[in-house]
């Protein structure tokens, strides 16, 4: 596992490290994703998770769901064209899971990909992402996790 | 030629300065509208106005130690709210075109009434 200013990247995953967010591709074909580390550390304690409905189609570059803090509003983008195909509905429910484990089960979404082998063309896999995480935060001015 | 689509939700900000803890929330239910990929629009007026002129919104500061109001405004616009000022009210806020501190356009009522009455919600604040 990759850690860059105390924030912790999981080898397994692929990085939309722009948007921070993650991908796990599963065994049937699906997809789940999530918010990364970083995004709900710099976002705050999460009070409020929107996803988009199972059966939706969502776009590249568009919004997956409306995250909240208690001082932060904005959009969770997806990387690629997609279904979704399950909300989790126990982040909805509690959404400071996404802030306790971000990784698991705090995930958001598991979509059916319209393009998965060309969208994993264009992120970052688990175990190059400590380079492109490290110079993100250095723009943004992010000091790390905590 | 294209007519633009009306916004989903506009908000007619009145309040300004003078009351500083009514402010955050517009912004806040702005940026939450726009990141749920609504079309939004700020129209600024009457002393609201005055939080378009240079350094003002920088200067308002709700919660000791919170943020500006210039911060809640830049939460809604990078969400992609969009921001009108009212024309007249620059002369009631003692204010020119110079003064301004944002780049946004400028709609008297009558040019922005159309507008904001296709508006899918309204809210004055």
């Amino acid at each position: 596992m990759a850690t860059v200013r105390g924030c912790s990247f999981p080898d397994e995953l692929y990085y939309d490290v722009p948007n921070n967010m993650w991908y796990r591709e599963d065994a049937d074909g699906t997809v789940v994703t999530g918010m990364t580390q970083v995004a709900v550390a710099m976002a705050g304690q999460l009070v409020a998770v929107t996803p988009k409905k199972a059966g939706k189609e969502v776009q590249a570059g568009k919004s997956c769901a409306t995250i909240e803090s208690g001082k932060w509003v904005g959009p969770a983008k997806i990387a690629f064209d997609a279904e979704v195909a399950a909300v989790n509905d126990a982040l909805v429910a509690d959404p400071k899971m996404a802030n306790n484990d971000p990784y698991n089960t705090g995930w958001l979404l598991r979509v059916k990909p319209g393009d998965w082998a060309g969208a994993k063309a264009h992120l970052t896999p688990g175990s190059q992402v400590a380079g492109p995480y490290e110079a993100k935060m250095a723009s943004d001015g992010f000091a790390g996790c905590g | 030629m294209n007519t633009p689509k009306p916004a989903d939700l506009v908000i007619i900000l009145i309040t300004g300065p003078e009351n500083p803890k009514r402010l955050p929330s517009a912004f806040f239910l702005a940026a939450t509208a726009a990141a749920a990929e609504q079309e939004v629009v700020i129209y600024f007026t009457g002393p609201a106005t005055e939080l378009l002129a240079k350094g003002k919104a920088a200067s308002v500061i709700p919660m000791a130690g919170g943020k500006s109001i210039a911060d809640f405004m830049k939460l809604a616009t990078d969400n992609g709210v969009q921001i009108i000022g009212c024309r007249q009210s620059l002369e009631l806020n003692g204010m020119t075109e110079a003064d301004l501190g944002y780049s946004v356009p400028l709609m008297t009522p009558s040019a922005a009434l159309p507008s904001l009455a296709a508006a899918g919600r309204l809210l004055t604040w």
